[in-house]
């Protein structure tokens, strides 16, 4: 991962098993954390506050966390360090918030956890225009991204999709 | 070269080419609640900020109510109108009509009363409820659109109709104007998200893209670099 964090490879994909995806998770939240750098985390699956809580327990550092939240229900107060997106239906909203956060708040590395939770609410056509033109959006501004996707959510055709716009796929689905 | 007059929507001018063509008219339509006064207002208050002299036409609300609607913007229209600068008026359209079969003069002393560069007409479809007959309608509008153009200013008018239907019909409105401006709030599953879309812009090179749109508590805006998805 090196060559990622030196910003020679800006895309990443993490396919990751769904029995292991929590404690995988939690490794390359570490990671991220480590390196320091202002982190714009966009949390499909679980509120803003439960990842917050992770990351303080796991002893990272929450302050270089910005977060993008389509768990919590809009209309929740918004906190400084976050935008509730309010719904993963709200794709164009979401694109939004990422361009805020890379622009406004200064991330250098957006996390996407996890793409593959978009296909609950859009078809996959919808999510892999979607994440292309993040993609795009991510590599115009110098942005890292690491996309975390479970396969078998619904369609691993999507895995291989999002691989294609990949720079670098790490698989701990296999071996 | 063809001047131009900002529109005072962040986001939109460089999608048209620097802003609107100077004394054309451009009709901004859109559903209920897809902020269409928002957008007329907003292009009048960039008008005062550059020390022009702005008239907003009401078919539909008397003045107290359209100040009242747009209260919570920060752009003290009352102070506008005050001075003099604003002058936001209703009418209703029976008198306008009336003012139409004569030339349309009183609206066009005002303008010239107070030397007017930007007008909104607020709206076409109250206007047009007017005759029943569409023969009529459309003479009617022509005569409107005619009117408007001899007073020469920049003009807005808005148009209520439902810009996602299928079945959307060009409107005959639609090809009297030189430019229109269609104002999405698209239903997705349970929410709503708003963009904009120019369908027409004689004398400029116009994006062919539907762009993401917001109203927020400063007024409208146009994200020309996002995507709707």
């Amino acid at each position: 991962m090196e060559d990622f964090w030196q910003g020679q490879v800006a895309i990443v994909l993490l396919v990751l098993p769904r029995e292991q995806y929590h404690e995988r998770l939690r490794d390359v939240v570490s990671a991220v954390a480590a390196r320091g750098e202002k982190v714009c985390y966009v949390t499909l699956n679980r509120s803003y506050a439960k990842v917050r809580e992770e990351i303080s327990a796991a002893g990272g550092a929450v302050g270089q966390f910005f977060f993008l939240d389509t768990a919590t229900p809009f209309g929740s107060r918004a906190p400084e360090d976050c935008i509730l997106v309010g719904d993963a239906h709200a794709l164009t909203e979401l694109g939004l918030a990422v361009t805020s956060a890379i622009e406004e708040r200064g991330c250098s590395i957006a996390l996407f956890d996890a793409v593959s939770t978009l296909q609950v609410y859009h078809p996959a056509n919808v999510v892999l225009m979607f994440v292309h033109a993040t993609i795009t959006k991510l590599r115009g501004h110098g942005t890292k991204g690491l996309l975390i996707m479970v396969p078998e959510q619904r369609d691993s055709s999507l895995v291989k999709d999002v691989a294609m716009f990949s720079d670098r796929v790490m698989d701990f689905t296999v071996g | 070269m063809v001047s131009r007059v900002p529109t005072g929507i962040p986001g939109l001018d460089e999608l048209i080419g620097g802003g609107l063509v100077q004394k054309s008219t451009t009709i901004v339509e859109g559903g209920p609640g897809s902020g269409k006064s928002i957008f007329c207002m907003q292009f009048l208050v960039a008008g005062l900020l550059q020390g022009e002299s702005c008239l907003f036409i009401s078919f539909e609300e008397t003045t107290e109510h359209v100040l009242q609607d747009l209260r919570d913007f920060p752009w003290d229209l009352q102070k506008s109108v005050d001075s003099g600068k604003l002058q936001v008026t209703y009418y209703t359209p029976e008198q306008v009509n009336q003012l139409l079969e004569t030339g349309g003069g009183l609206i066009h002393d005002q303008l010239e009363g107070m030397n007017a560069r930007r007008l909104v007409i607020d709206s076409l479809t109250a206007f047009s409820l007017l005759y029943p007959r569409e023969l009529e309608r459309r003479r009617a509008l022509f005569s409107l659109f005619e009117a408007v153009r001899r007073w020469g200013c920049t003009s807005l008018m808005t148009l209520e109709s439902d810009p996602e239907r299928e079945e959307r019909r060009a409107l005959s409105t639609e090809f009297e104007a030189d430019s229109v401006i269609l104002l999405y709030n698209q239903k997705r599953e349970h929410l709503r998200e708003r963009s904009l879309e120019v369908l027409k812009m004689r004398g400029s090179a116009h994006t062919n893209r539907i762009l993401p749109m917001k109203i927020t508590s400063s007024g409208i805006l146009v994200y020309p670099k996002e995507s709707v998805f």
